[in-house]
């Protein structure tokens, strides 16, 4: 639990990335090509005559990232650069570190948020790594015996190649299956509404061979395909998501897996791991988690400043988020600063003392931050409209993709904010009434008195007043209190190391 | 019942020297309500069109299923005193006519809240004593908090039909049971009370007709003001000097027709002579049919009984008799009139202790001559909920000033200070109402000194607050409550789905109990925190019932414990900041017995001047002045029971980082390491601090991490332990009960220390501590270990160290932990120290 708040200094070398993916198996190059679809990558260099890659590993990937390197270097005559360290999380496209060198394509391997709507040619590569069919098929068939039942596949970004032979040996037997495929956003071109008709066919031609393409018109939505961030899956007529049972290929601490759980909540199945081949029934931890997050809201309602966490540079939309974000905390009476701190740890966000609350505007895998160990809580921004928006209901699906909830967004609600004064359950106070109402208030009281006016000038929440609240107010000069001396050496170098200290 | 319409009771509102509000106060099962039923039944405020509706006193259908006083209920009743009797009154009075707002409360400790609130908005307090039981520990409870509050009590005993019928006493054993209960709460009220208050003399005294005796089951009571005036004519002696003769050691002897100061040969004590005797006599006439003799004395006694009341027998005739004779509704409201003061009366002691402003402020002027011109102030001290699913009235006493309908008020909470706008509306008033039992009638308005209800500024108050429309008015003073929320119940929805609603049932039911704490942990879990299991119970039925109207799982009742250390420090405790340029040295150490309960009472705050507070703290627990001085803060909530105290000997900077520390402390004395429950009773010493000489490197970043590392890492090195809440038990049975108690405790950990008879009754009452977590089912179980006969009352005592270490397997509080852990979903096994605790 503290070991996010120290390391002593040996660690730091020898620290132990918490990786809970397997590395895919690359001991012969044929696997490595394979798994990291070298071919592809130089196939769509060449294709398009690029002379600056970007290659960015996730941290799990790291190991292989010299030889991938090094395989596509021999084959094409681009210069290719590996980004090792990412600004925010390794589902984003670190477009802002690849603009450093000026790539003109980014190659992400590993877990990504295909949400993300980059302005430099991305390839995604998730690391394409084999099921054992027959092992899945046999456990999947003794999780549903039932040859009617209607199931869903669902798979993790890496096994997605493997779940069409899946679906090839299963659709006899079970005549209600549904397998999910994907579905990759539109490559960039700057400002231009998404366009699903037409997907990934310039920039990856590959990639319709390896995933059906379900065309959907966003208009006219068709009620039996069932999307889920990237993914889609036809369901039968007349069906809804709740009849369906899951069948999830991956890892079960997957974020992927707890974000579909969260908008199915009652949504029951079987997790197949396939780098162990076993097979767990979903369990429904999901109710406590989100009992924690529903009172992470009430956090939110408490909260008099809130600090907005920019976790994305990549995702379409993250300026209209944080916009968004930023009016509606204004008009529920709240005050809203925006941090952009890259990386998130303890001891970068304790430094603000005076924010009651952070909200994390991030891709929908990154977005829930478990925040024990930090000193204030990490909110979504759903949680942020659930608490502000008294038109938005708790209850329904939880929306982890930001996008969603701005206008257009298939979430969006109309926004007004609370009236009523509440109690809160968490402190025990009141929580007051928004800015408007307490000024409206100002207006017509007749009982205040000019030097109540003369307080009201103030925000009740601003930072000058939690200012005034500390002990420590800023540098004390002590003018004539320290006696004079002869002037001394200061120090010199960097502060991390000062030349003194060395 | 007297019939008035809205606008005669508004009349009689602004008499104000002629209203008495009051409370009844008692043990459970004295028979608060029975005897309150007597009183409405005689003078019963009931307007006019609610004339000859239900019963008046009936509000929850649980309270009568149960026979158990949930909620206390006002009653406001209207009684004209004799033109005789209105010389006994000793403060100012405005014509005959009375006005008597009652509260009847709830009896079972674990409704204590609502005494607590009860006594608050009235002035004087029937205390009901069972005759038979005696005082027991809730009688003293409310009695010490009547006190407190300066509320006058006169005594009324209780069930002396029961004496008479059941226990068979001889007289003179009546009346020493009479006088031992007199002497038990006059030593209460001297403990709890100065000499000389304000108040007056508040000893309770029969011959000055503060006592009253009787039974009201049946309907009947006295006290010696009756008796003297049936005999004051025959020996003319005047009726108070008469009424001193029947009380005490003085005697009658009937041969030499004289009193004597002493018992001696030949005489009678007087009260035995003239009191009990013809009321045995009538007892033995009517319960062995002799209706000759009956005859005889009713002549004597000059009572009119109806022809058909001598059809009756026995108890029934005994009762109609008895009621006729000495009717309880006379004789009480007598006492009522008599002896409890007016607002106008109290409020000129009360107001130092109700407000919080200074003395010589408007408000308080205005609340001391309860000035019905001067500004409102008014104290809401419950919410009762109406129909309107949600909404509340706001239940309060109007101090000075009027609280009319559409008036605009301030509304201040809890936090408000003068000055400043936290916790603080300025609403108007929707609607002003008067509530009479379950009847509510609008009002336009209503007059200091009375009690009222208001509604719509429910939803600007947490539970209780005060309304005034002076803009410099301080708050009135918080209520204190005897009992404390141990016992909690975590609720879950059944669908996450229905959370909201979950959580706004929450908060009706913690609006609608002044006790009851309704709070969402940081797990998620949502925590119904309550005195005891029935009010637990109660509570619960109510938020799934009326509040939330959803499914609910509720887990078993667990208790709440406290971290603690049972030895300083054994070893400095050093943490290093993530960047490693700063250094915290820490200690923790127990505090001495006595200091958190200090620190509980308020003697012991953060707001005391700081060399008070030291000098408070070196005389009485010993600790280094000049420690004791530098306490940075308490914790957690700033005000809890530990304390964060500076050692260092000059640190450079240290100033700067105190806050960073602070907030720390504050972190780690909220969750403890443990099983991240509060703390209690630690102690943090800082003991060396090096900082980083460059400021942006030892900002709260840095800071406030490690703090909490170093703290943890001082509780670990300090022999933590578990806290757990101890119940005070009472437990009143026959003998041959008392070995089943003693099996039954010993099986739960409890253990008694002090058992004692009743003189006079075959019932022994024994006294022991039971931890709270085995207190669950202990009713039951006592119930059947006894045959029904054992009945306890078990209220908070005091918080005790659970023998063994929390961090050794196979202890019980190392199993606590764990589940405490699980529970709340975090890593189950305990941190070790060398994640907190840092080489150098």
């Amino acid at each position: 639990m503290s070991s996010a708040f120290s390391s002593n200094d040996v660690e730091v070398l020898s620290r132990k990335i918490n990786i809970e993916e397997t590395l895919p198996k690359t001991d012969s190059l044929a696997l490595l090509h394979e798994t990291y679809e070298i071919p592809r990558c130089i196939q769509h260099i060449k294709e398009n005559n690029y002379t600056k890659v970007a290659l960015q590993f996730p941290d799990y990937m790291l190991a292989d990232a010299a030889e991938v390197a090094y395989q596509l270097q021999h084959s094409t005559s681009a210069d290719f650069y590996v980004l090792a360290d990412t600004s925010y999380g390794s589902f984003d496209v670190d477009e802002v570190a690849a603009q450093h060198i000026q790539t003109d394509l980014i190659i992400h391997y590993g877990k990504a948020s295909v949400v993300a709507n980059t302005k430099t040619p991305t390839i995604y590569v998730f690391g394409a790594m084999k099921i054992n069919i027959d092992p899945a098929v046999n456990h999947f068939m003794q999780c549903f015996p039932e040859r009617t039942e209607r199931v869903l596949v669902l798979s993790s970004a890496c096994y997605i190649s493997s779940l069409d032979m899946m679906k090839d040996q299963l659709q006899h037997e079970y005549p209600n299956l549904s397998v999910v495929t994907l579905k990759l956003p539109d490559q960039p071109k700057p400002d231009a509404p998404v366009d699903n008709d037409d997907f990934c066919t310039n920039s990856c031609p590959d990639c319709s061979c390896r995933i059906k393409s379900t065309k959907t018109n966003p208009e006219t939505v068709d009620p039996s395909v069932f999307e889920f961030q990237s993914f889609v899956a036809k369901l039968q007529e007349t069906t809804d998501i709740d009849d369906y049972s899951l069948f999830f290929i991956g890892n079960e601490k997957s974020e992927m897996l707890q974000n579909f759980q969260l908008q199915h909540p009652n949504c029951k199945g079987f997790i197949y791991n396939p780098a162990v081949e076993k097979c767990t029934e979903l369990c429904c931890t999901i109710n406590k988690f989100l009992m924690k997050r529903y009172f992470i809201t009430e956090k939110v309602k408490d909260a008099k400043t809130v600090g907005i966490l920019v976790g994305t540079m990549g995702m379409a939309g993250f300026r209209e988020i944080i916009r968004h974000l930023k009016d509606i905390l204004k008009q529920s009476g709240k005050k809203s600063y925006t941090f952009v701190v890259g990386k998130l740890n303890p001891q970068k966000l304790a430094n603000f003392p005076e924010i009651d609350i952070f909200v994390m505007v991030a891709c929908p895998e990154e977005t829930i931050v478990d925040g024990s160990d930090f000193y204030k809580p990490i909110a979504t921004p759903y949680e942020v409209e659930v608490a502000c928006n008294a038109n938005r209901q708790w209850g329904e699906n939880y929306v982890t993709n930001f996008t969603e909830l701005l206008p257009d967004g298939k979430h969006f609600v109309e926004f007004s904010p609370h009236k009523e004064v509440t109690v809160s359950l968490v402190s025990g106070n009141l929580r007051g009434v928004s800015l408007q109402e307490q000024d409206s208030q100002e207006e017509n009281n007749q009982l205040d008195t000019i030097r109540e006016k003369a307080l009201s000038v103030f925000h009740p929440y601003s930072s000058a007043q939690f200012y005034a609240g500390r002990t420590w107010q800023g540098l004390e000069q002590k003018l004539g209190e320290t006696p004079v001396g002869d002037a001394k050496e200061g120090r010199s170098g960097l502060p991390m190391t000062y030349t003194h200290e060395m | 019942m007297v019939n008035f319409t809205v606008d005669q009771i508004r009349q009689i509102m602004d008499k104000k020297e002629n209203i008495r509000n009051m409370s009844v106060i008692a043990h459970v099962d004295h028979g608060k309500s029975t005897l309150t039923d007597s009183l409405v039944s005689k003078a019963g405020i009931i307007a006019n069109s609610k004339a000859g509706e239900a019963r008046f006193t009936d509000t929850r259908k649980d309270e009568q299923e149960r026979c158990i006083t949930i909620k206390s209920t006002a009653i406001s009743m209207y009684y004209e005193l004799g033109d005789a009797d209105m010389k006994w009154i000793k403060q100012t009075s405005d014509g005959n006519g009375f006005l008597i707002n009652l509260i009847d409360s709830p009896g079972h400790v674990d409704f204590s809240s609502e005494v607590t609130a009860a006594l608050r908005v009235t002035d004087g307090a029937l205390v009901v004593v069972d005759c038979v039981s005696g005082v027991c520990v809730q009688t003293e409870t409310v009695l010490r908090q009547a006190i407190a509050e300066k509320i006058k009590p006169i005594v009324f005993m209780n069930k002396m039909d029961r004496a008479l019928l059941e226990l068979q006493l001889e007289e003179e054993d009546m009346y020493q049971t009479f006088q031992r209960i007199v002497e038990n709460i006059n030593v209460i009220i001297a403990t709890y009370a100065e000499e000389d208050g304000p108040m007056g003399p508040i000893m309770v005294d029969p011959t000055v007709g503060t006592v009253g005796f009787g039974s009201g089951l049946h309907g009947w009571a006295f006290s010696l003001k009756q008796f003297a005036e049936m005999y004051a004519a025959k020996f003319k002696i005047d009726v108070d000097k008469l009424m001193k003769r029947l009380w005490g050691d003085n005697s009658f002897n009937a041969k030499t027709k004289k009193w004597t100061k002493t018992l001696s040969e030949g005489s009678v004590r007087g009260f035995n002579k003239f009191v009990l005797e013809p009321i045995f006599k009538v007892f033995k006439n009517i319960m062995n049919n002799e209706k000759d003799a009956l005859k005889k004395l009713v002549e004597q006694i000059n009572v009119k009984l109806k022809k058909e009341d001598w059809e009756l027998e026995g108890k029934q005739l005994l009762k109609t008799f008895m009621r006729t004779w000495l009717p309880a509704g006379e004789t009480l409201l007598q006492m009522i009139t008599i002896h409890l003061p007016s607002p106008v009366t109290s409020q000129k002691y009360r107001c130092e202790l109700l407000y919080e402003g200074p003395m010589d402020d408007k408000v308080a002027v205005a609340v001391k001559n309860c000035d019905p011109n001067g500004p409102l102030m008014m104290y809401i001290s419950k919410m009762v909920p109406t129909s309107d699913k949600g909404r509340f009235y706001a239940f309060g006493r109007v101090f000075s000033g009027k609280v009319a309908t559409g008036q605009k008020v301030r509304i201040m909470g809890a936090n408000y200070v003068p000055g400043k706008k936290e916790d603080l509306y300025v609403k108007p008033i929707q609607r002003t109402i008067l509530m009479m039992g379950r009847y509510i009638e609008a009002i336009e308005d209503v007059p200091c000194g009375n009690i009222c209800g208001l509604v719509g500024v429910d939803s600007y108050l947490v539970k209780t607050g005060t309304l005034s429309t002076y803009d410099q008015a301080f708050n009135m003073k918080q209520m204190k409550f005897s009992v404390s929320p141990v016992v909690r119940v975590a609720v879950e929805a059944k669908n996450p789905q229905d959370l909201p609603k979950l959580v706004e049932g929450l908060k009706r039911l913690a609006k609608s109990d002044p006790m009851v704490q309704c709070l969402t942990e940081e797990s998620g879990e949502h925590i119904v925190a309550g005195a005891g299991e029935l009010h637990l119970e109660i509570c619960l039925k109510d938020l799934e019932e009326d509040h939330a109207c959803i499914p609910l799982k509720k887990s078993d009742p667990v208790v709440s414990y406290r971290e603690t250390v049972s030895e300083e420090s054994d070893i400095m405790c050093l943490s290093k900041s993530p960047n490693k340029h700063n250094r915290l040295y820490m200690k923790a150490a127990p505090m001495p017995d006595g200091l958190p309960e200090a620190i509980d009472e308020g003697d012991v705050n953060s707001k005391q001047e700081f060399k008070t507070r030291g000098r408070y703290l070196s005389d009485k627990f010993n600790y280094d002045v000049n420690e004791a001085r530098k306490i940075w803060c308490f914790g957690p909530e700033s005000t809890g029971p530990n304390l964060l105290i500076d050692c260092t000997k000059a640190v450079q900077y240290l100033h700067e980082i105190k806050d960073s520390v602070v907030a720390g402390f504050q972190w780690a004395s909220k969750e403890g390491v443990v099983c991240e429950e509060n703390l209690r009773g630690v102690r943090f010493n800082i003991h060396d601090v090096t900082l980083h000489a460059d400021a942006i490197h030892r900002g709260g970043g840095q800071i406030i991490p490690t703090a909490r590392r170093v703290m943890y890492a001082s509780q670990l090195t300090a022999k933590p332990r578990l806290m757990e809440p101890v119940y005070l038990v009472e437990i009143q049975c026959p003998e041959n009960a008392v070995g089943g108690i003693y099996g039954c405790l010993n099986r739960r950990r409890g253990h008694v220390f002090e058992e004692s008879q009743n003189p006079g009754t075959p019932l022994f009452s024994v006294k022991a501590y039971l931890p709270v977590n085995e207190s669950f089912g202990f009713t039951a179980d006592l119930r059947s270990q006894t045959g029904g006969q054992a009945f306890p009352q078990a209220v908070f005592d005091h918080w005790q160290v659970m023998p063994g270490d929390p961090l050794e397997e196979g202890t019980k509080p190392y199993k606590i932990v764990m589940d405490t852990r699980k529970r709340k979903s975090i890593k189950e096994e305990i941190p070790t120290l060398d994640k907190y605790f840092d080489k150098l």
